[in-house]
């Protein structure tokens, strides 16, 4: 047995959820239902945002689209891995989790190969609105490979995060709605942000001292400035952030190990009643 | 004797709500034996399989699957063994073909082994034509075969059953019981299998356990069990009635505790009704006694389990010592009486005892 049985099992596990993606249009369409409409209207509606002399301090020649896109993006990943948990509810609903239970597959392996299943139907998804923002006339300053990390990050930032817990959540709930009714809190974290105004527009003091303690924000500036680079003497500037890159995927894994333990300790309690 | 493929010891679980589901139960299952456990709702049957299949963990006692310890070797005994749990477990998202090329495949098979062994057992269980449909839309019936077949993958060396043949019709459950048995002899399988089937337990299981609130009230071969509770008895149909002479002669004869008589009927209670038959009659014929029908009761499954479980045969049952009690019958003894008068040919039973 040993590793390559495990990677085996792994692998049978993870094409096994792939093949699957299609067979929940749902979750696929409405993923991005809300990013698409994001996109079109807000770069539309908000764009006076965009020119007013505050903005254009701060980002000078930044386009409003430009500035959301990277939020829209991170939307689209937090609200994809958040429906994580609708793939996994349908197996521990039906039987099907317990009946992998009598298999040689470990319960880590089947779980894990159903995140990363999710993970690759979240950065389909993201790509796809990175695709439609540069449709609609946005710019990744840092270029190709700028927009493929942008969106790996916010993919692995919120699967590490969401992800895990929706997972959790499933499975101590084993319940559709018990675990939907826990994305509101997803979402609140990315609106008390700097995602759709800049901080420095924002006058309520207690919503800007939230923000500074919001870790999502930190996601959003790393990747918002891949997107549209540093002001330098009042010229945008292409610039790789490896700082905040660096500490969104530090508190990814700080995440991971913690989201992860909690999910042992449901999958010890809830499933099998230890 | 074969090996111990399955050795219990004082098993126990307390779910952890505080629902003491097995209180100590103690077993061996051999080799090749098909082994069933019958008992009530809630008699802990599932959890106690559960825990032998290493879905769930002992709160107390021991077991060992092919020499495992299933709290600590799970993983070596769930690649080994099949486990078809009381609710099936259907990928709703796949085709028949898809679940069982997969679960074939996590037991090591590579594609083309896979795809041989799915469509195999998909006509076995008389899937085949459903092959490439997704199994959400299967009926109970069919998912349930598919259940037992993806458990049949790797030919497990033991295989736990939970009410296997629930929502079976006719055919699939005798198709079921077919293969079952195939699967003994041929390979020598052993089987631990729950069901709330009489017939089907008293068919097709070498051994059985009857489990009652926690614990294995008896434990014994169908013929062992039936014999554990009780005399056959020769019934008797009278044409006219029976004179007060004749009833003492025949207390006498047979001791008063062994004769009872109730709606036109007498009872004689005899070690084996096959051979106690024709003297029985004899006598009868003697003391002048004429006789209508004649019925030979032997105990069925349903009587040792309704008298395990503490239902209403314990008090049915005939005391020796008070002659003078009314025999009360269970439900399914009247049904049978009932069946006889009413039967064009009163002496099956009979006909089938002597031969
Ligand atoms: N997960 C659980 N948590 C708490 N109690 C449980 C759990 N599962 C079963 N029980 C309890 O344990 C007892 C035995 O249940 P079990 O399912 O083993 O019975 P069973 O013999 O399989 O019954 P049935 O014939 O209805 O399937 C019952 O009282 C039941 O309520
Ligand atoms: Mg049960």
């Amino acid at each position: 047995m040993g590793a390559v049985s495990s990677i085996r099992t792994f692998g049978l596990m993870y094409m096994r959820n792939i093949r699957q993606i299609p067979r929940i249009p749902v979750v696929l369409v409405f993923g991005i239902v809300m990013p698409v409409i994001q996109l079109s209207l807000f770069g539309n509606i908000f764009s006076a945002l965009g020119d007013s002399p505050a903005f254009q301090a701060t980002y000078p020649g930044v386009a409003y689209l430009s500035y959301i896109a990277p939020s829209i993006i991170m939307l689209t990943t937090f609200l994809g891995m958040a429906n994580a948990s609708a793939a996994l509810l349908v197996d521990v609903r039906t039987g099907y989790f317990d009946k992998l239970r009598t298999t040689p597959a470990k319960a880590g392996q089947v779980i894990v190969a159903r995140l990363l299943a999710e993970m690759t139907r979240v950065t389909a998804q993201a790509l796809i609105i990175l695709g439609l923002a540069l449709l609609l006339g946005a710019h990744v300053e840092s270029g190709f490979l700028g927009g493929v990390v942008m969106v790996l990050m916010s993919v692995t930032f919120s699967a590490c995060t969401v992800g895990l817990l929706v997972t959790a959540l499933s499975m101590k709930t084993k319940s559709d709605q018990a675990t939907q009714s826990a994305f509101p809190l997803f979402f609140v974290l990315i609106f008390l942000s700097s995602a759709y105004v800049p901080k420095e527009q924002i006058k309520n003091d207690v919503i800007r001292t939230i923000i500074d303690f919001n870790p999502v924000d930190y996601l959003i500036q790393a990747v918002r400035e891949l997107m549209v680079g540093v002001n330098n003497g009042g010229v945008m500037e292409a610039s790789w952030p490896l700082d905040k890159i660096g500490l969104v995927l530090g508190a990814s894994a700080v995440a991971a190990v913690l989201f992860g333990l909690l999910n042992y300790r449901v999958y010890r309690t809830s499933i099998e009643g230890k | 004797m074969s090996e111990a493929v399955i050795e219990v010891e004082n098993l126990s679980k307390t779910y952890p709500d505080g629902t003491s589901a097995v209180k100590g139960i103690s077993f061996t299952v051999r080799k090749g034996e098909i082994f069933g456990f019958l008992g009530p709702n809630g008699a802990g049957k599932t959890t106690s399989m559960r825990i032998l299949g290493t879905l769930h963990h002992a709160t107390g006692g021991s077991a060992r699957i092919l020499g495992l310890d299933v709290n600590t070797q799970g993983k070596e005994i769930r690649e080994r063994i099949g486990f078809a749990m009381q609710e099936v477990g259907m990928d709703d998202l796949a085709t028949a073909q898809e679940m069982l090329t997969l679960h074939a495949k996590l037991y090591g098979m590579n594609s083309k082994e896979a795809k041989a062994k799915a469509a195999e057992l998909l006509s076995t269980f008389d899937l085949a034509s459903d092959a490439k449909r997704r199994v959400v839309r299967f009926s109970g019936g069919m998912q349930r075969r598919l259940d037992l077949a993806v458990s049949l993958v790797h030919t497990p060396e033991v295989l736990f059953l939970d009410e296997p043949s629930t929502g079976l019709d006719p055919k699939s459950r005798s198709d079921l019981w077919r293969v079952l048995r195939k699967l003994r002899d041929e390979e020598g399988i052993t089987i631990l299998m729950s069901t709330h089937y009489m017939d089907e337990a008293d068919a097709l299981c070498d051994r059985i356990a009857i489990m009652n609130k926690g614990v294995i009230a008896a434990i014994d071969t169908p013929t062992n069990l039936k014999r554990s509770i009780g005399a056959d008895r020769v019934r008797v149909t009278l044409s006219d009635g029976i004179s007060a002479k004749q009833w003492a002669a025949l207390q006498k004869t047979f001791r008063a505790g062994n004769v009872s008589q109730a709606d036109g009927h007498i009872d004689i209670r005899v070690k084996d009704g096959a051979s106690a038959l024709v003297p029985a009659l004899r006598i009868l014929d003697d003391l002048g006694v004429q006789v209508r029908e004649t019925k030979v009761l032997t105990p069925t499954l349903e009587d040792v389990f309704l008298q395990y479980t503490g239902a209403s045969f314990a008090d049915a049952e005939v005391k020796p010592a008070d002659p003078k009690e009314k025999v009360r019958l269970s439900r399914k003894e009247k049904k049978a009486a009932k069946e006889a008068a009413s039967s064009a040919k009163p002496s099956v039973e009979f006909s089938e005892v002597v031969a």
